[in-house]
C-alpha cells in the first residue's frame, strides 16, 4: 500500500481563478488537513491572504516561479513542510495542493516531486489541475504557449467564470479542450454539480477508481490526430495497436524518444497489451518523466488492443507512429 | 551496477520486469540473464546507425563508440544520454533515415 501523501498541483493562467478554487476547496468539508503551498509572483503577494483567511498552514513562496527561477525553493518549502509536521511546527497533513503562478510550466514541478530523492519517497503526484477561464481561456489558449501547455498537461480541467460566458463560446472552448488534452476529465466551476472535491479523487492513484479513470481515457481518446492553431502548436492523437506488445522493446523505444524529445512530449497515456502481463498495464508520463505502471486486473472494455494517447507539440504524429510500429517490429523479427 | 535493483542497475525503473515487485510481467518466470540481454540486443538494434555498441564486460555494462571511447552506463536513459557522448551521432528514434533501416531489419 502507498502510504505517501497525495500531491495535487493547481495550476492556470493569470486571473483564471486558481485561489478562489483553492478557497473553495479548503473549505469543503473533510478538507481539513490540507497542507497549502503558494507561490506568488511580484513584490507583493496576496493569494496566501486570501487563502490564509479560510486555512492557517500555507507556506508562500514569492518574488520567482517554482517551475524556474524557484525549483530549489520549492524542494525546500515542501521538505520543510513535511520535516515540520513531523516536529510539531506545522500542522499534520493528509494531502498537499501546489499552487503556481499563472505562468508556470507545471512539467518542471512535477519533475521535481517525482525525481526528488526525499520528496519522492514522501508525496506521490495525485493529480495536475488547470483552471481555464470561461471568458478569456479561449484568447489566452491561441496567444499563451503557458496556458496551452497547462491545460495539456492537466489532467483535470476546470472552466470557471462560466456564468459570465456566452453561451456558444463556452461550448467551443470545451470542445478546444477537450481536442487539446482529450484524456483530462472537464469540470465546469459554476454547475450545481460541481464538487471541488472531486478534483482531488485521484483517479489512477486509487485502486478503487483506477478503473474508471482509464475507461475515461478511452471513451475520449478515440480521435485522431488533431492539430490546433494554438500558440504552441500542441496536437494531440491516439495510437492503436492490434498485436501485443512487447515490454521490453516498448521501454527501449519510448525511453529514446523521451530521451531525445521528452521537452516536446507533453503527455503520454497508454493502455497496453503485454503478453506475460496478468492484466492490462497503464502507463501515463509527463515529458521525460513516465510513472510506475499502473496494474490493472480486468480490461475496462471489450477491446484488447494497446491504444497510446500522446500530446505532443512541435512533433510529427505519423512519426512517432511509424517510429514505434517500425520498432517493435523489428524488435519481434530479432 | 547494482544487482539488487533494475536489470541495467540503477534503482527500480518503469521499464523493469525483474527486480522490480511493480515490473511488468514481474511474476512472468523472466531470469534476470535473459531480460538482460534481450534489452541489451534491442538497445543495438536503435543504435545501428550510431557505430556505437552496448557490451557487457562481466557484471557491467560498457557502451563503446567509434573512436574506442566506453563509458559504464547503469539504466536506460543513462544508455541515450551516454550516446550522445560517445557515438558518431546523437540518436533520434524519429529519424527518418532510421526508421528506414529499420524497415528493412
Amino acid at each position: 500500500m502507498d502510504t505517501r501523501v497525495p500531491a495535487t498541483l493547481l495550476t492556470g493562467f493569470l486571473g483564471s481563478g486558481k485561489t478562489t478554487l483553492l478557497r473553495r476547496l479548503l473549505t469543503e468539508p473533510g478538507m481539513a488537513g490540507t497542507a497549502v503551498l503558494i507561490n506568488e509572483f511580484g513584490e507583493i503577494g496576496i493569494d496566501h491572504l486570501l487563502v490564509r483567511a479560510v486555512q492557517g498552514s500555507a507556506v508562500v513562496l514569492q518574488n520567482g516561479c517554482i517551475c524556474c527561477t524557484l525549483q530549489t525553493d520549492l524542494q525546500q518549502g515542501l521538505r520543510d513542510i513535511i520535516d515540520g509536521s513531523f516536529a510539531g511546527t506545522f500542522p499534520p497533513f493528509q494531502r498537499i495542493v501546489i499552487e503556481t503562478t499563472g505562468l508556470a510550466d507545471p512539467a518542471p514541478i512535477v519533475q521535481t516531486l517525482v525525481l526528488d530523492p526525499m520528496l519522492k519517497h514522501r508525496l506521490r503526484l495525485a493529480n495536475v489541475v488547470a483552471t481555464v477561464d470561461a471568458m478569456h481561456g479561449a484568447g489566452q489558449l491561441r496567444t499563451h504557449e503557458e496556458s496551452v501547455r497547462q491545460a495539456a498537461i492537466a489532467d483535470r480541467l476546470v472552466i470557471t467564470k462560466t456564468d459570465l460566458a456566452d453561451p456558444a463560446k463556452l461550448a467551443a472552448l470545451q470542445a478546444d479542450l477537450a481536442r487539446l488534452n482529450p484524456t483530462a476529465r472537464l469540470f465546469d466551476a459554476q454547475a450545481d454539480s460541481f464538487n471541488a472535491r472531486l478534483l482531488l479523487i485521484e483517479g489512477l492513484g486509487d485502486p478503487a477508481t483506477k478503473l474508471a479513470e482509464v475507461q475515461h481515457w478511452l471513451r475520449h481518446a478515440d480521435h485522431d490526430h488533431c492539430d490546433h492553431a494554438h500558440a504552441a502548436r500542441i496536437s494531440s492523437f491516439s495510437l492503436r495497436i492490434e498485436a501485443t506488445v512487447d515490454w521490453t522493446a516498448f521501454g527501449v523505444w519510448l525511453t529514446s524518444l523521451l530521451h531525445r524529445h521528452g521537452a516536446r512530449v507533453l503527455r503520454v497515456k497508454g493502455l497496453l497489451n503485454v503478453p506475460d502481463a496478468a492484466g492490462p498495464i497503464v502507463l501515463h508520463g509527463v515529458q521525460h518523466i513516465i510513472h510506475a505502471p499502473v496494474h490493472l486486473d480486468v480490461w475496462p472494455d471489450d477491446d484488447t488492443a494497446s491504444r497510446i494517447v500522446f500530446v505532443v507539440q512541435d512533433v510529427d504524429p505519423e512519426l512517432i507512429r511509424r517510429s514505434l510500429l517500425g520498432f517493435l517490429a523489428a524488435a519481434e523479427a530479432k | 551496477m547494482c544487482g539488487a535493483c533494475g536489470v541495467l542497475g540503477g534503482g527500480p525503473d518503469w521499464v523493469d520486469r525483474v527486480g522490480n515487485p511493480d515490473g511488468v510481467g514481474h511474476a512472468a518466470g523472466l531470469t534476470r540473464g535473459a531480460e538482460r540481454q534481450r534489452r541489451i540486443n534491442l538497445v543495438n538494434l536503435m543504435l545501428r546507425d550510431s557505430r556505437a555498441q552496448l557490451i557487457e564486460m562481466g557484471t557491467m555494462l560498457v557502451l563503446r563508440g567509434p573512436t574506442g571511447r566506453t563509458e559504464v552506463v547503469d539504466s536506460l536513459m543513462h544508455v541515450w544520454a551516454a550516446v550522445d557522448r560517445v557515438a558518431a551521432r546523437p540518436i533520434d528514434p524519429l529519424d527518418t533515415g532510421l526508421l528506414d533501416r529499420l524497415a528493412q531489419a
